[in-house]
């Protein structure tokens, strides 16, 4: 016995109907196949159990939704005492301070390049590290971290006159 | 159980076996080609009842095929004592003495190759398989059953993040990149092969910040090594600019691209038509188009975009009024909207033809001379993430003020009026044609939107997340609550991030 090949065209739309809906079950049909086969193959080969989970992670991991507590069911701002290394200068930072610490010295940003030329000028040759802690000192009262566009114009000129003198 | 297979199988496995099973896998199970496709459609058939479904199988020792759903196999098996046969569907080994279909190395390493040699021919790539643990990882893990997996209700995925000194601006972009589907699958999936020094790629950070947020850590991350990279790559964002949390995504897309570009071999030979996982994602393009007023001659042009960045209704912007006729120009910028603009409002805006008036004539090609024309953009290539960007800031404004107008913005959203395609379906604005159910190109929904509170002079940038299908959550530097769609969508919105619906192959 074989299968035979007909025109489409000879058939009308009743057929056609038919023969899309028998397709779609096939197709559903070998789909649910499909599925079976890969669980017995994950049975058989013994890795079906991978998808299990314990009760006690799964409470671990659930979602808080309280006030006063954050989704992990911790109390807010408990995480004042962060430390990092900087990469740049390998000292320990607080991890709070640690921003306005890089833009220092990495060497950018308006401050640095006002320190920078103040140190030409003085001809200040004390040694890096107060030099880093008169830095530190310097952005207590930093109005850096604004949309405070004004002030650096200001810094500019006043650093052209500096480099000027 | 053994991996191994069936000892019924040594009976097979004589002479030429190889040969004969590939031949099997090509032309009855894995057809490749048109040709073996219809022999196989037209000869596989029942060799007893005629039917060519009910799961038909081959035998493994002569030409007779056999429908298994009415045991017209089994038959054969009995009589002609060949006690293996193979499923025509899916390739997999019966074995009648077993009386269960059995996994044996060799004949399935044979399978799997002509497999995705069948794929390849077809012309769909690289045929992808599940992982599947070798015997010693299955060992380890029967041995340390604690897992963690990703449920609905898990909070793995989240985590936190400390401000270092204001660096929400930071936070606040590493929160929506973090939990951007497409991107969190590709780092998770190891897709980062990286030749640079690791230690200042910003895409190695990246995929190591995704480590960090699956990691069931609970304390937040310290994103220090994030913000130092980026600073080295980026250094124009010293200064001022530095606090806008857009300044800060278009930069991290930009030095994730640089170093991305090394992946694919293609070394900055086009930039244009890099095919990082970022230009994957993020890179859209839109249509400008000129028209000439006096010969209506188009010049079009289209450029990439990551994002776009709108306009919104202020006290020195004339907005676009939906009453028809008329372009905007001549009006005194009052908006004439009742109740609150939405992002469609921006979008048609943004969209609009514009009379560019007589004091920026172009050169028309056409008429070869300085002409007044409209420009309109439109889209013309949406990419997977797009991103929309309110500009409440405008630096260069004469009012130095933040626009605090509420937009309010869908959770779907679709696209399609703003396509270039669409263009001549538009009448002062309004798109003319019903949206089309059953066309899902341009559908997107929304996944994060970063807020700013505050004002022009300091304020606090926050992100909204979606996790799972409508679980939110708030994002504010080390601390991550639950949040309503509610709370989402009344918010006021500076960045908001939305996703493609439906993705296609290329």
């Amino acid at each position: 016995m074989k299968m035979e090949e007909v025109s489409m065209s000879s058939l009308d739309n009743g057929k056609l109907e038919g023969l899309a809906q028998d397709i779609l079950s096939d197709l559903v049909e070998d789909a649910c196949l499909g599925l079976c086969f890969e669980v017995h193959r994950a049975v058989k080969q013994g890795y079906f159990f991978l998808d299990d989970t314990d009760q006690e992670s799964m409470r671990d991991f659930e979602i808080v939704d309280q006030p006063g507590l954050d989704v992990f069911g911790q109390v807010y701002n408990q995480w004042k005492n962060k430390e990092c290394v900087c990469p740049n200068c390998s000292r320990s930072i607080a991890a709070s301070r640690f921003a306005p610490h890089l833009e220092k010295c990495l060497g950018m940003g308006r401050n640095s390049s006002r320190i920078a030329n103040r140190r030409i000028v003085t001809g200040n040759n004390t040694n890096n590290k107060s030099e880093s802690d008169q830095e530190d000192n310097d952005d207590v009262n930093d109005n850096d971290w604004s949309y405070g566009a004004e002030k650096k114009e200001s810094k500019l000129t006043k650093k052209i006159q500096i480099v000027q003198t | 159980m053994s991996p191994a297979g069936c000892p019924h199988v040594s009976g097979f496995k004589v002479e030429n076996w190889k040969q004969n099973l590939r031949l099997i896998y090509q032309c009855f199970v894995w057809t490749g080609s048109t040709e073996t496709r219809k022999r196989k459609a037209k000869s596989c058939v029942c060799h007893m009842c005629g039917a060519h479904l009910n799961r038909l199988h081959s035998c493994l020792y002569c030409v007779f095929f056999a429908c298994f759903a009415k045991k017209h196999i089994h038959e054969h098996a009995r009589n002609k004592r060949h006690n293996l046969a193979i499923d025509l569907l899916y390739g997999g080994v019966y074995c009648f003495m077993c009386q269960d279909y059995i996994y044996d190395k060799d004949m399935e390493q044979i399978a799997k190759e002509e497999q995705n040699k069948a794929w390849k021919m077809q012309g769909m790539g690289e045929r992808y398989s599940t992982w599947e643990p070798t015997k010693r990882e299955l060992e380890l893990l029967r041995h340390n059953p604690k897992r963690r997996r990703i449920t609905a209700n898990c909070t793995i995925g989240l985590r936190g993040l400390i401000n270092l000194g204001n660096t929400c601006f930071m936070n606040c972009i590493v929160q929506a990149l973090t939990h951007t589907p497409l991107l969190r699958d590709f780092f998770l999936s190891d897709r980062h092969k990286c030749e640079m020094q690791s230690i200042s790629c910003l895409v190695c950070e990246m995929s190591q910040l995704f480590q960090e947020f699956y990691s069931g850590h609970q304390s937040p991350h310290i994103p220090f090594r994030l913000l130092h990279l980026v600073w080295t790559h980026a250094r124009h964002l010293a200064g001022y600019e530095q606090q806008d949390a857009h300044e800060f995504l278009i930069a991290a897309l930009d030095v994730l691209h640089r170093h991305c570009k090394d992946d694919n071999g293609k070394k900055a030979n086009n930039p244009n038509h890099c095919n990082c996982i970022i230009d994957q994602i993020f890179t859209g393009g839109l249509q400008s188009d000129v028209t000439c007023q006096v010969c209506q001659g188009v010049s079009t042009t289209i450029d990439p975009f990551w994002d776009i960045s709108l306009d919104l209704p202020g006290p020195s912007t004339p907005f676009w009024p939906l009453s028809p006729g008329g372009d905007g120009s001549g009006l005194n910028g009052e908006s004439h909207i009742n109740g609150a603009t939405t992002l469609t409002d921006c979008l048609r805006r943004f969209t609009r033809p514009e009379h560019l008036g007589s004091s920026a004539k172009i050169k028309c090609s056409g008429c070869h001379s300085y002409q007044e024309s409209t420009k309109q953009l439109t889209m013309k290539k949406l990419p997977i993430v797009a991103c929309f960007h309110l500009k409440r800031f405008e630096h260069s404004a004469k009012l130095r003020q933040k626009i605090t107008t509420y937009v309010s913005f869908p959770l779907e959203l679709d696209m399609t009026p703003f396509m270039s395609s669409s263009k001549d379906c538009r009448l002062n604005g309004q798109y003319q044609q019903t949206v089309d159910p059953f066309n899902n190109d341009n559908k997107y929904s929304l996944f994060a939107v970063v807020n700013h509170q505050g004002t022009l002079e300091s304020g606090h940038y926050t992100t909204f997340i979606r996790q799972h299908k409508d679980q939110w959550f708030k994002c504010d530097d080390a601390i991550i609550t639950k949040a309503s769609i509610k709370d989402v969508l009344d918010s006021e919105g500076y960045l908001l991030f939305y996703h493609k619906q439906f993705l296609e192959y290329e």
